[in-house]
């Protein structure tokens, strides 16, 4: 209504002006702001209407006796007899129904209260001020049925989301699409949540049908804040210092307990201990406060914003530092982002604009999480018996000091010694005495770790609206990525131990670099027949381009540098006599074409009706030609019951402010678990080789098919079915949204071993899996003022069954068995009936009465010794439910924000001790329980059968309390004096507090890992607790 | 107005369609492989299918898959020459539990999987060359590259066939390449033992034979040698023996083999041994550079007939890397060997006590030290401060396959490139003195036994029986994959095997970090004072044999002891069951893929007691 309002204006409002008297006055709202672009109009005449100038002021000229109608989004319409008036002050007052305005949609807007679909938006203000850089992280526990999780709290690792639940047994296909200003993105951890306007979360299907293909897993659609036009701009400066620290931790066996578990073991004694140089005595190091201590980040966010009726613009510069909390400067994450956005009416019928981002980024870790040697395990399972450093070699381990004296031999005989390292006292980082191998001191990883990788990445659109006529837009979008990043490291000689050591130099180099592109056209109409009848099409295709390609070089060897000073550790300084290796070269192309439309038409506010329909094609990458098309319908339906009359005139809107149920139903696809030709198959040319002669280094190269071919393999396809209901009561303050959903996706990628005798090693990809996921979602928000006291309360509550509905018969123990640790008969699994990548091991009973532990077998009887085939379903990986929770309180400029969010009802298996290395620490939990209620430890520590079953899992549930920030904004009466609009300074504790029965380091981390590893806690990079103090200038 | 309107609306129109028409846009080109449809038509195409057919052979011989060593040692492990050890009884479970025929032995078990399918992999291939190139009636095979490449893969793929009739009796038959859909079935044994019989001897007649003893070319491909050699040993494992005794002869005539000296009996699983007078097949390794510093993993895959726990190795040796399966020869083995032929040049050649193998090598940095000083020296020796015990191992050690520094490639510190026997020329005078002993001899069979023997430096026999065959062979091709499979067809198996129902089983330990008796009860070390008056904590007490002792840094002894202690799967049932243990189990995922179907007649028929 109130576009078509503003459209007769551009339209015909200049040129009806010949009446009869003029009117002149303000528009202000309740704070005493002027009101810009407010359409003032006759009512009954819109063609003499004007809009409100920058400081709200507006002229007109009326016929005698009309009636002025004002409106504006946002604030209830008045209407004001002119009589003989000439000047107006009008106030208008806010309209609290439309506070929830426009949500955006795919390739448009729809006002909230017309949405037939599941959506969740999350704004700005739920955004600003947190500690993360990372807009992706900042939706965490902000809407139903959207989880996020930070599975590694190394500086720069993104957030992953997940939108109703888990509807892919692979890896890569799980996360949502994202789009940004209508930009497809592969990701928004680039987008600092301060230039974040709005994030939409298409959660049903009929909402996310528009992007087909690519939606099943939900559509996160990010609009960037944009310029107002206001009649002043304003400059703004953000900055947040962040004090990051270990957090949560998992508590493993100090040294008195260490020798306790190991004597009870029946493994070595005190005495042993000690007679044998492994102890000296006092030694109890902590291992976790070794590897973490405080981290700090600094970001900076610049930035301005203005406008006028013709155009606005939205410029923010954020700088972000982080380094991370492990020791040294290994692990940083830096980064720099500009975001531009500009759009200007060249015509009253002609909008030109961008959206455009500009992010450099630097980044380094110390090592992803690993099952064997890693630096971030390490810090779990070495003992607390070694020190952190060797004074002297004499301390060193019995194989240590050997390597340290007797040095190695090379292949031609040549006697060299190995290089150790020190730390900058000359002391030697040191090993276990008791576990070669992975016992290793994790900082010595940090010591030799040079690697970083860096690039930059341009994103953006830029587009053309065009308005010929009225309720008419045709746009045209040009949307753009542009990626370079480079990637190095260096590694030397070193000597850990027997295990961990390296004779030779590697340096490697990458560079990559790529380009996207997507063309859009689409048309929206929008008009209003008869005063009820609103009737909205849109009609549109997209094409796409993708291209990468990158090219790598390494060197290795004992010697292959000029010299290896700090300025020499690059490619170009070698020697020629280390060996090289290079590769690359290959583009990577891919491209799609889509057709889409919408239907929409909704009846007098109370009935609305909405489909949408897309078509897909995607290139011969993915799919065969005669299965490249896709398409997609979806409709939804709304009735807005608190508009019937039959409630209108018998419940007060004090009571009954607003309901409405809706219904949608459509299908998805997942495009994302396609990709390099998997449907055919070809011949890996001269991939083999064997060599016919004896003696020279001839190889005969052969020729043998990739595979057995699966023309059929189609995406994953999802359908839907969404019932919801969104209501206000008490006068708008009470808000209740509730959701049910069904989600069935069929065709899930199953990589199938051909019957062995086929002789075909590689797996044929086939659709033979389907999986459904469930649940409600709940969100509750209460707000309301005490005088100068505004408080509000929202929560979001959601629920989620998973399970495999269909796993076609032929898929065999390899595509069932997941991810296990070490040599654990636990494992997790994908099987009909039980939820996807469930844990798979023996089901623990008890302790026995010989002492030793009892497990029950597959049909429930007691058994000692359970067999592989005894494994059974031992707990869901997913967690069932999640829930947030938000308050705010405000008063006299004082703000506090406590937000929390937790999960629970998955269960997590941690992944530390193991029995054919006992002399590893292990998680207090085991100690303190042993004899109580699992086996004592010499019945239980080399019993691998106790080891994977259910009593090494975990409860998975935790709470966490994200944030809790103070801040104080300074009356406006004194900032004005030094020209500042606002200033706003806030201390905040994030993700200080958490609440876990689970003995591992942080539920959060241990929860996602990859597909298949999920529940199995290999040691990720923790989450930190962070202390942040930031301060927001605007002028 | 109007007008504009008309441009947008035609602008607009135009966009869409530019962009729409052109499917082609989705069509993008695979990068780096030809079409299927154009391939297999030159002699190129033949030569390169069959490079990948013996590509697939030499598979076998690395790591099939995780902890799975190459397939010879692996069929090895339920005969009566190795204890499949470890770090202790749980670690490698795969190969402990075949070893040992554990009750936990079932059809889940990742080595038999990873073999069974790597054979139909080789089958495959050698039928994409046979399909291909040779067709219903050799009106393919038009060139003499494809008739010879057709005969090669003829002979790699009876030959897999053979290696699975052997473990697995009835393996489904794949004489062609099958699609997708195909539900393959057990094979009629007597059919599968014909039709290897058969692709044997077709490809015998179309092969060249090897050019002479010096031909190293010829003994790292398929020749008429090799054909025949598989021959007689199908015709051998099939009783057809007068027959055999023929084929078997045909080798022995040519001229084209010998053995080597007794002096270069350990030279045969080396480098200095590839291709050499002795071996009638064997998979040619060299390690080009592509393979790169971890490329390939044959060096641990024969590691694991080698041990890992070692502080310090003879120079010649390689440092012990990585994981592996500590396997050690069975005191059974070991008895028998030793009372036969103790210092000669073939129990040298294979096996080596732990006292010897510190003091009987040069070590590095050993200077002039005498032997006592050798075995007291803490830089060498069992290194079981790391772990309390090796499981399974009697003290003594395997040489035969213990990869040497001289095996390396030059740019690698893991790959070594020693040749991989797949038929040797022992093995031949071996089944012929079989052949004969059964089918009746003119005294050349007694002359082939002898032959062995003699080269080994053990005593010869003074007549051909089987009792002598059987002893002869046991000892001449000791881990080579053969034992087991004769066990079974010589029906001697459940005698031979009857000792794995033995509860206990040897674990050697380091008597200073051993603090359990044989019982599993602690002890309570003592503290001692020796005589140059430095303390320490012992075990004052002799449990087990002391198979070596040493000094460790700070001047105490250590023993290395072998305990014989119930490792707890003996009780439980296990051992070797006549009836069921003579076959493998077809794999689990191979009959829950294809279940056998009586009603069709398709899917895999489990073998009996595997049910």
């Amino acid at each position: 209504m109130g576009i078509i309002a503003i459209l007769s204006v551009f339209l015909g409002g200049l040129t009806a002006q010949a009446q009869n008297r003029a009117v002149k006055g303000t528009v202000l709202d309740t704070g005493g702001q002027p009101v810009i672009g407010a359409v003032v109009m006759v009512a009954g005449n819109d063609r003499i209407a004007t809009i409100t100038a920058p400081d709200g002021t507006f002229t007109l000229n009326v016929p005698a006796g009309s009636t002025l109608s004002v409106e504006s989004l946002g604030y209830v319409s008045q209407t004001i007899p002119v009589g003989n008036q000439t000047e107006f002050n009008i106030i208008l007052e806010d309209d609290v129904e439309s506070i929830e305005e426009t949500v955006v949609v795919g390739y448009g807007v729809q006002r909230k209260s017309d949405l037939t679909g599941s959506v969740a938006s999350v704004r700005e203000a739920e955004l600003a001020n947190r500690s993360t850089s990372d807009a992706a992280a900042a939706l965490q526990g902000k809407a139903a049925g959207v989880q996020v999780y930070t599975n590694s709290g190394a500086p720069g690792e993104k957030a992953h989301i997940r939108v109703r639940g888990i509807s892919s047994n692979s890896g890569s296909g799980l996360g949502p699409l994202f789009i940004v200003d209508g930009l497809k993105v592969d990701d928004i951890q680039y987008l600092d949540p301060s230039m974040i306007e709005s994030m939409e979360v298409l959660k049903d299907a009929a909402s996310a049908a528009i992007y087909g293909a690519q939606a099943g897993n939900g559509v996160i659609l990010v609009t960037t804040k944009n310029g107002s036009k206001s009649k002043d701009g304003t400059i703004f400066y953000n900055y947040k210092l962040s004090v990051t620290s270990l957090g949560h931790r998992a508590e493993v066996l100090n040294a008195e307990e260490f020798i306790d578990f190991q004597q009870q073991a029946g493994q070595r004694t005190r005495e042993q201990l000690l007679s044998s140089g492994i102890w000296d005595g006092k030694t109890d190091t902590s291992w976790a406060d070794v590897l973490y201590g405080k981290g700090i980040t600094h970001s900076h966010t610049f930035g301005a914003q203005g406008g006028n009726d013709r155009g606005s613009y939205f410029l923010s510069l954020n700088y972000v530092d982080e380094n991370g909390m492990a020791q040294g400067d290994k692990d940083y994450y830096k980064r720099l982002t500009a975001q531009i956005n500009a759009d200007y009416k060249v015509k009253s019928w002609f909008t030109v604009g961008t959206n455009t981002s500009i992010e450099r980024y630097e980044k380094a870790d110390i090592g992803s999480p690993q099952e064997y040697g890693g630096t971030l395990l390490g810090a779990l399972i070495i003992d607390p018996l070694t020190p952190v450093y060797f004074n002297s070699p004499d301390e060193m381990p019995f194989n240590m000091n050997k390597a340290y004296t007797d040095g190695y031999t090379d292949q031609s005989g040549n006697h060299h010694d190995y290089n150790f390292y020190t730390n900058e006292k000359g002391q030697w980082y040191s090993t276990s005495g008791l576990l070669e191998g992975d016992g290793m001191n994790p900082l010595i990883n940090i010591a030799r770790a040079y690697g970083k990788s860096e690039g930059w990445r341009v994103r953006g659109t830029v587009f053309a609206n065009i308005t010929p006529f009225k309720g008419f837009v045709f746009t045209s979008r040009l949307g753009y990525r542009i990626n370079q990043s480079y990637s190095s490291d260096y590694s030397e000689p070193y000597y850990v131990n027997s295990k961990h050591h390296s004779e030779t130099y590697s340096i490697s180099a990458s560079s990559s670099q790529s380009y996207y592109y997507q063309w859009e056209n689409f048309a929206n109409y929008n008009v209003t027949l008869a005063k009820k009848h609103a009737i909205g099409a849109m009609a549109g295709m997209s094409y796409t381009f993708n291209d990468s390609r990158g090219v790598n070089a390494s060197l290795d060897g004992e010697d292959p540098l000029k010299g290896y000073a700090e300025n020499f550790r690059y490619l170009t300084q070698d020697n020629g006599s280390g060996k090289k290796g290079i590769g690359g070269g290959q583009p990577s192309n891919s491209t799609q074409i889509s057709y889409f439309g919408r239907l929409t038409y909704s009846y007098d506010n109370r009935y609305s009706l909405q489909a949408n329909f897309r078509a897909d094609a995607f290139d011969s990458s993915k799919l065969s030609t005669k299965n490249r098309w896709g398409y997609f319908p979806s409709v939804s339906a709304g009735w807005t019951v608190s508009n019937e009359r039959f409630i209108k005139d018998n419940v007060s809107r004090d009571i009954l402010s607003f309901l409405k149920f809706r219904a949608s139903w459509g299908i998805n696809g997942n495009i994302s678990v396609l990709s390099g030709y998997p449907y055919s198959t070809s011949i890996s040319y001269n991939d083999k080789n064997y060599q016919f002669h004896v003696g020279n280094n001839t190889l005969d190269y052969g020729s043998v098919p990739d595979g057995l071919a699966n023309p059929n393999l189609t995406w994953e396809t999802s359908v839907q079915t969404d019932i919801g209901m969104d209501a206000r009561f008490l006068n708008n303050r009470l808000t209740l949204g509730v959701d049910w959903f069904n989600k069935n996706t069929e065709g899930l990628i199953v990589r199938i071993a051909p019957l062995a005798e086929i002789g075909v090693s590689a797996q044929t990809p086939v659709n033979a899996g389907s999986v459904n996921n469930n649940g409600w979602e709940f969100e509750l928000g209460w707000q309301d003022n005490i005088g100068d006291f505004h408080y509000s309360l929202n929560g979001n509550f959601s629920t989620l069954n998973n399970k495999v509905t269909y796993l076609d018969p032929l898929a065999g123990e390899g595509v069932k068995s997941g991810s296990h640790f070490a040599n654990y008969k636990l494992s997790t699994w994908f099987e009909e009936g039980y939820p996807l990548w469930f844990l798979y091991g023996y089901k623990y009973k008890g302790i026995g009465s010989d002492g030793f532990a009892e497990f029950y077998d597959k049909e429930g009887n007691v058994t000692a010794t359970p067999t592989t085939d005894d494994r059974q379903f031992l707990g869901s990986t997913i967690p069932s439910y999640q829930y947030g929770l938000t308050l705010r309180l405000d008063w006299k400029g004082v703000d506090l924000t406590v937000f929390g969010t937790g999960s629970g009802g998955n269960w997590l298996v941690p992944c530390i001790y193991r029995t054919e290395h006992i002399q590893i620490n292990t998680l207090r939990y085991f100690y303190q329980e042993a004899g109580k209620s699992i086996p004592s430890i010499d019945k239980m520590y080399d019993k691998i059968d106790f080891w994977s079953s259910s009593a090494t899992m975990f409860k998975g549930d935790y709470f966490k309390i994200k944030q809790i920030q103070l801040g104080y904004t300074l009356p406006r009466k004194w900032t004005q004096k030094i020209l500042i609009k606002d200033l706003r300074a806030y201390v905040s504790l994030d993700d200080w507090f958490v609440f876990t029965k689970y003995p591992g380091f942080d539920p959060e981390a241990a929860t996602t890992g990859s597909s298949t590893g999920r529940g199995l806690d290999k040691g990720t990079y923790p989450n930190a607790k962070k202390l942040m103090f930031g301060v927001n200038i605007s002028f | 107005m109007k007008k504009i309107y008309i441009i947008f609306i035609a602008i607009a129109a135009a966009l869409v369609t530019l962009v729409s028409c052109n499917q082609k846009l989705l069509d993008i080109p695979q990068k780096g492989v030809v079409a299927y449809e154009t391939f297999y038509q030159t002699d190129e195409d033949a030569f390169s299918a069959l490079v990948s057919t013996y590509a697939n052979v030499v598979k076998l011989y690395g790591k099939l898959n995780s902890n799975t060593p190459s397939y010879n040692v692996f069929f090895n492990a339920p005969g009566d020459e190795l204890y499949w050890g470890g770090s202790n009884k749980d670690d490698h479970v795969a190969g402990q539990e075949i070893n040992e025929f554990r009750v936990t032995f079932n059809d889940n078990n990742g080595h038999i999987t990873a073999v069974y399918k790597t054979f139909y992999e080789i089958i495959y291939k050698a039928n994409l060359v046979i399909d291909n190139f040779y067709g219903e009636n050799g009106e393919l095979a038009d060139s003499p590259t494809k008739k010879q490449c057709v005969a090669e893969a003829r002979v790699l793929r009876a030959w897999a066939h053979m290696e699975l009739a052997n473990h697995f009796g009835t393996p489904p038959l794949v004489d062609h390449v099958l699609d997708g859909n195909a539900k393959p079935t057990n094979s009629d044994k007597e059919e599968l033992w014909q039709f290897i019989i058969n692709d044997f001897k077709t490809a015998a007649e179309a092969l060249p034979a090897r050019a002479g003893k010096n031909d190293k070319d010829g003994a790292v491909r398929i020749t008429q040698g090799a054909a025949l050699a598989f021959l007689g040993k199908a015709q051998v494992i099939h009783g057809d023996y007068a027959d055999a005794k023929a084929s078997l002869k045909r080798v022995i005539d040519s001229g084209n083999y010998d053995l080597v000296p007794g002096t270069k009996m350990a030279d045969l699983f080396h480098m200095a041994g590839d291709g050499c007078e002795e071996k009638i097949f064997e998979i040619n390794v060299e390690d080009a550079d592509k393979y790169g510093k971890n490329g390939r993993w044959d060096y641990q895959a024969n590691q694991s007939l080698f041990f890992r726990q070692l502080k310090a190795f003879p120079d010649f040796t390689l440092q012990s890397v990585g994981w592996g399966n500590n396997m050690a020869p069975s005191e059974k083995f070991l008895t028998a060997l030793l009372k036969n032929e103790k210092g000669s040049y073939r129990q040298k050649a294979w096996v080596v006590s732990y006292e010897d193998l510190l003091t009987e090598y040069p070590y590095p940095k050993d200077g002039s030290m005498g032997k006592d000083e050798k075995l007291l020296d803490g830089n060498r020796g069992l290194d079981l401060q790391k772990r309390p015990d090796l499981y399974a191992n009697c003290g003594w050690f395997f040489m035969k396959f213990v990869p040497r520094r001289s095996d390396l490639n030059a740019n690698s510190s893991s790959c070594t490139q020693e040749n991989k026997i797949v038929m040797r020329y022992a093995e031949v005078l071996l089944l012929y003195a079989e052949a004969c002993a059964m089918a009746g001899d003119d005294g050349s069979g007694l002359s082939a036994l002898n032959k062995v023997a003699s080269r080994a430096g053990a005593p010869t026999y003074a007549s051909l029986s089987m009792d002598n065959v059987k002893k002869e062979k046991w000892f001449e091709l000791a881990w080579e994959g053969t034992r087991f499979v004769d066990l079974v067809r010589w029906g001697d198996a459940a005698k031979e095997l009857a000792y794995k129902s033995n509860t206990k089983t040897p674990y050697l330990r380091d008597d200073f970090y051993t603090n359990k008796d044989g019982s599993g009860n602690l002890i309570t070390p003592v503290q001692v004072t020796d005589d140059m008056g430095l303390t320490y904590w012992t075990l004052n007490e002799d449990r087990g044999k002391v198979v070596g002792s040493y000094t460790d840094k700070t001047g105490r002894p250590h023993k290395a002891i072998v305990l014989w202690e119930d490792d707890g799967y003996g009780a439980k049932g296990g051992g070797f069951k006549p009836g069921k243990h003579e076959l493998y189990p077809f794999p689990l995922d191979v009959i829950t893929a294809n279940p056998w179907n009586p009603e069709t007649g398709t899917g895999i028929k489990q073998n009996p007691g595997w049910e």
